[in-house]
């Protein structure tokens, strides 16, 4: 009875568990809005503000407190957490400039709908260190705690000073850029929502590596500018009024984004293209206005890519923001509906700067925007996802071989682009991609969560083949879009894809994943010897006492016995195929687990071996040394060490002979 | 009228004893060669290594480059020491043949007597000359950086990257055009060291310059510099169109190394010509 008893409450705790999952989507919570009234003072580069902020509790249990981003205050002074990790480009560190750069965000009055005055509610929060002068996360005590499904109305005036050329935001100039640059709620996560057991905020300081993470809401902003300034943003300009002789003030409004940003400029020249329904803007100065076309065509054929590999882009405008030079601090950034790009007017065609950096950003509103997963958390999945779609986009786009860069002698494409800023990083094992961005070594954030994850995609893809892993990518960001999902949301995704389709892989990809997401090995498999030895038929008494056979030397009759030394020269085990081709033109293909350090394949063959190829058809882009997977005993001296050699010597000739300039 | 055709019959005259100079500029195309190979000796070695017993890939791609350089990083070790060995060795050198060569020319000589003659007569006051010409070209160089750093160039405080653009284009078209003449003065004395008995070379080094506006050298010049470029910018582009055989590559380099050896022999002899009508 008692064990009955225990296994009724365990049934009831499951049917709660899974009413708390199910609460998560649950499309009755309405969503968060944000209407704000914002001035921009150009004279003082001040943001004076007021937002009306409704949130609902999406909770079973009340909510006595709110967290906000202040963003803008890890710009407030060196002793930030922002500043004290430090390790951004030292171009954007506060140098000996006349203005001061710093800056700092906030909320001078708020209260609610009743309107209590909760001014006196605030302090500043340090969830990730005990950086007491870090003021980047706020914390709201509410009087009355919010009762389940009930909503906030939040009223506050804040202000903030912007800053000057800091990393993604502020502004140069006649330049502004503004992200990261309000009161920002965190999320409040439910259990079942990524690693939550129960309810409660995410909300992170802002650390010097990494990015961002905050929840779905709608968005109506009314920016005050002077009038000779052209407005740039997130959304749809929904309406632009005079305010008075020097002020015009222009409202955008969208629905269920994760951020909002804009810009502005009194130089902003504006053209705009189409993509289906969505508008697509694009804004920059007017020396370089001849770009334009190369982001548009980019721009569209990405669009029209993940339209048809993933789902259709929702929102009604896309804009691009291309700054100026001395706005290049805010260049290459992702943001919903508005992205910022960075291209130079000398810029030949065949470095595709723009065209990678368009496709990357726009790849972005879907992963991170739409599937809103944890950018500083889980950085490869926005990143890593990324860089693997850029690489899918710019390959068809571009060609294979050159889709990075197309130059005189440089051709390099976005697999070989990937490999080689992953495996000639010195600190590519220095973590798993479980870490979170700031836990990384400084440079080894990148290698990791962009282009190691980007190889393991590109490697998985091979493996089960595109056809399952283009389902799997529809299957991954049909359930997740306007969710947060996490990285055992996406494991699952491709375990139940492949358990289901795949013949290989019955068992599904944990073993995969096990290496390559919280693993830190590397992959190389090497051919280190081939053997043929001949065989001479067998002579002797073999049938019977009364029939002694005479050796033969009959060469057609002739065996060999041939080895193949395969060894693994690094810790990651992944299946691979070999390909052995022999004198008469037989070509053979073996199957190996890819497990022992060391493997002999031997066969007896009437042909000795020439060749032998570890993965023939490319499916494993990990692989660090693509130069050992093939060993021929056929050609003593190959074309490719001729090339090379002939192609230095006369290099080396030439540039002697350029010092006959200096006699 | 009279003095163009003139002009063209010296040089004319120039390249074809340039081309016929078969011996001098066999030495100097085997020096070239040669130390080219010594050079990358240890690398050719490391690299069949490497290689040996390895298929090639249909193209030698960026990722073989990226996995020779992540994966046998000592290929290169020791390399940039070995290459500053060899561009002082080819200095020498070069300064040697130089002096050679302007001997050749002044003595009419068909042989390479004269040019192993030259060579150790000429060659501590043409070493002489190298040292001053660095010193001038560092002082052209010097005088481009500062003028490139002359206005703004901290990238966020200015309005456009064309700033730096045309300054760029400025400062390049000064430069080409003081090293024209600088070199054309440094060409122009070298002949007249080696026929001058004198040993002032002050005097020398100024009166150059004389002789470059009374002769009119400078068309001389650029014609002769005209001529070769355009002759490799049609070598360059057959060798664009042949771009699938690494030999005929390499072969269709050797030949401009040979244009760029006999033009400056023909360009030393037109000079000489104009100098010294004979
Ligand atoms: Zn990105």
């Amino acid at each position: 009875m008692i064990h009955n008893v225990r296994y009724i409450l365990a049934l009831l705790f499951l049917i709660l568990a899974l009413a708390g999952k199910c609460y998560t989507s649950d499309n009755t919570i309405p969503r968060t809005t944000y209407q704000t009234n914002v001035t921009l003072d150009t004279a003082t580069h001040m943001l004076s503000a007021e937002t009306i902020l409704t949130w609902t509790n999406p909770d079973h249990k009340p909510v006595d407190h709110m967290l906000f981003h202040m963003y803008y205050n890890a710009f407030k002074n060196s002793n930030s957490t922002f500043f004290t990790e430090g390790t951004f480009p030292d171009f954007l560190t506060p140098s000996g400039l006349d203005e001061c750069q710093w800056s700092y965000i906030q909320i001078d009055q708020i209260h609610d709908s009743n309107l209590t005055d909760l001014s006196s509610q605030i302090s500043y929060i340090q969830p990730d260190d005990d950086n007491l002068h870090d003021q980047t996360v706020l914390r709201l005590d509410l009087p009355t705690p919010i009762p389940p499904g009930q909503s906030i109305q939040l009223t506050y005036k804040w202000s903030a000073k912007i800053p000057h050329i800091m990393p993604r935001t502020g502004y140069n100039k006649e330049y502004y850029f503004f992200a990261q640059w309000f009161p920002k709620l965190g999320v409040y996560e439910l259990p079942g929502i990524r690693y939550a057991t129960q309810g409660g905020w995410n909300c992170h300081q802002y650390h010097a590596n990494g990015e961002y993470y905050s929840d779905f809401a709608d968005y109506t902003v009314t920016m005050q500018v002077p009038n000779d300034y052209r407005v740039a943003s997130s959304g749809q300009l929904i309406q632009k009024t005079p305010v008075d002789i020097n002020t015009n003030s222009w409202t955008f409004h969208v629905d269920n984004v994760i951020d909002f940003t804009w810009s502005t400029s009194p130089h902003f020249i504006k053209q705009s293209d189409s993509y289906k329904d969505t508008q697509i803007h694009f804004y920059t100065y007017p020396y370089k206005q001849n770009i334009a076309d190369r982001y548009f065509r980019a721009l569209k054929f990405c669009m029209k890519y993940l339209d048809t590999h993933l789902g259709p882009y929702p929102y009604p405008t896309i804009s691009i923001v291309d700054p100026p030079i001395h706005g290049m601090f805010t260049g290459g950034m992702e943001y919903p509906t508005l992205i910022s790009s960075l291209s130079f007017t000398f810029l030949p065609e065949g470095l595709r700067t723009p065209e990678t950096l368009v496709m990357h950003e726009f790849i972005h509103q879907y992963f991170m925007q739409m599937v809103a997963t944890h950018e500083v958390e889980e950085p490869w999945m926005d990143e890593g996802f990324t860089t693997y779609w850029e690489g899918r986009i710019l390959d068809e786009y571009l060609g294979q071989s050159s889709s990075m860069i197309d130059y005189l002698e440089f051709h390099v494409g976005t697999k070989e682009f990937n490999r080689s800023e992953f495996l000639a990083n010195p600190l590519n094992q220095s973590g798993p991609n479980t870490l979170k961005s700031y836990e990384f070594q400084a440079s080894a954030y990148g290698p990791i969560s962009y282009n190691k994850t980007a190889l393991w995609l590109q490697t998985l893809e091979r493996m089960i083949g595109t056809p399952l892993m283009d389902k799997i990518w529809k299957s991954y960001f049909t359930t997740w879009q306007f969710r947060h999902p996490c990285r055992q949301d996406f494991i699952d995704v491709v375990n139940n894809l492949v358990i289901s389709n795949s013949k290989q892989f019955p068992e599904g990809m944990d073993w995969y994943f096990d290496q390559v997401i919280y693993g830190t090995s590397l992959c190389d498999y090497a051919i280190t010897d081939i053997t043929s030895t001949t065989l001479l038929p067998p002579a002797g008494y073999i049938t019977s006492l009364q029939d002694c056979q005479p050796q033969s030397h009959d060469s057609t009759q002739q065996l060999y016995n041939s080895n193949i030394t395969i060894q693994r020269l690094e810790d990651m085990i992944l299946p691979l195929t070999v390909k052995v081709i022999f004198d008469d033109g037989t070509v053979l293909y073996d199957s190996l687990s890819g497990a022992q350090p060391v493997v002999n394949l031997e066969y007896l063959t009437p042909s000795p071996i020439i060749s032998a190829t570890i993965d023939p058809d490319t499916i494993n882009y990990l692989d660090a040394n693509l130069i050992n997977n093939s060993y021929t005993l056929k050609s003593s001296k190959n074309d490719t060490e001729k090339s090379i050699t002939y192609y230095l010597q006369s290099k080396v000739q030439h540039i002697l002979e350029f010092l006959s300039l200096l006699i | 009228m009279k003095a163009n055709n003139h002009s063209r019959r010296v040089i004319s005259n120039a390249w074809t004893y340039a081309i016929t100079q078969w011996q001098l500029l066999s030495i100097l195309y085997l020096a070239n060669l040669l130390l080219a190979y010594l050079l990358l000796s240890p690398l050719r070695y490391a690299l069949s290594r490497v290689l040996a017993n390895r298929l090639q890939p249909d193209t030698i791609s960026f990722t073989f480059f990226s996995d020779l350089y992540s994966n046998q990083l000592y290929l290169f070790h020791g390399q940039s020491a070995l290459i500053i060995v060899g561009l002082v060795v080819y200095l020498l050198w070069l300064i040697f043949s130089s002096a050679g060569i302007s001997n050749t020319i002044i003595q009419s000589s068909t042989t390479l007597r004269d040019f192993w003659i030259g060579g150790c007569t000429y060659f501590f006051c043409y070493l002489r000359l190298t040292f001053y010409m660095l010193l001038i070209l560092g002082c052209i160089l010097f005088l481009a950086a500062l003028g490139y750093n002359f206005g703004e160039t901290n990238v966020f405080m200015i309005e456009s990257e064309q700033i730096f653009i045309h300054r760029a284009i400025w400062i390049s078209t000064a430069v080409a055009l003081a090293f024209t003449f600088v070199k054309l003065w440094n060409d122009t004395l070298k002949l007249i060291i080696a026929r001058s008995t004198s040993t002032w070379f002050f005097r020398d080094a100024l009166s150059t310059w004389r002789f470059i506006v009374q002769k009119r050298l400078i068309s001389t010049f650029i014609i002769n510099v005209i001529i070769a470029i355009l002759i490799i910018l049609a070598l360059l582009y057959l060798k664009k169109i042949v771009n699938s055989s690494a030999l005929l590559i390499f072969i269709i380099s050797q030949v401009i190394m040979i244009v760029r050896l006999t033009y400056k022999v023909a360009n030393l002899k037109s000079i000489n010509d104009r100098l010294y009508p004979s």
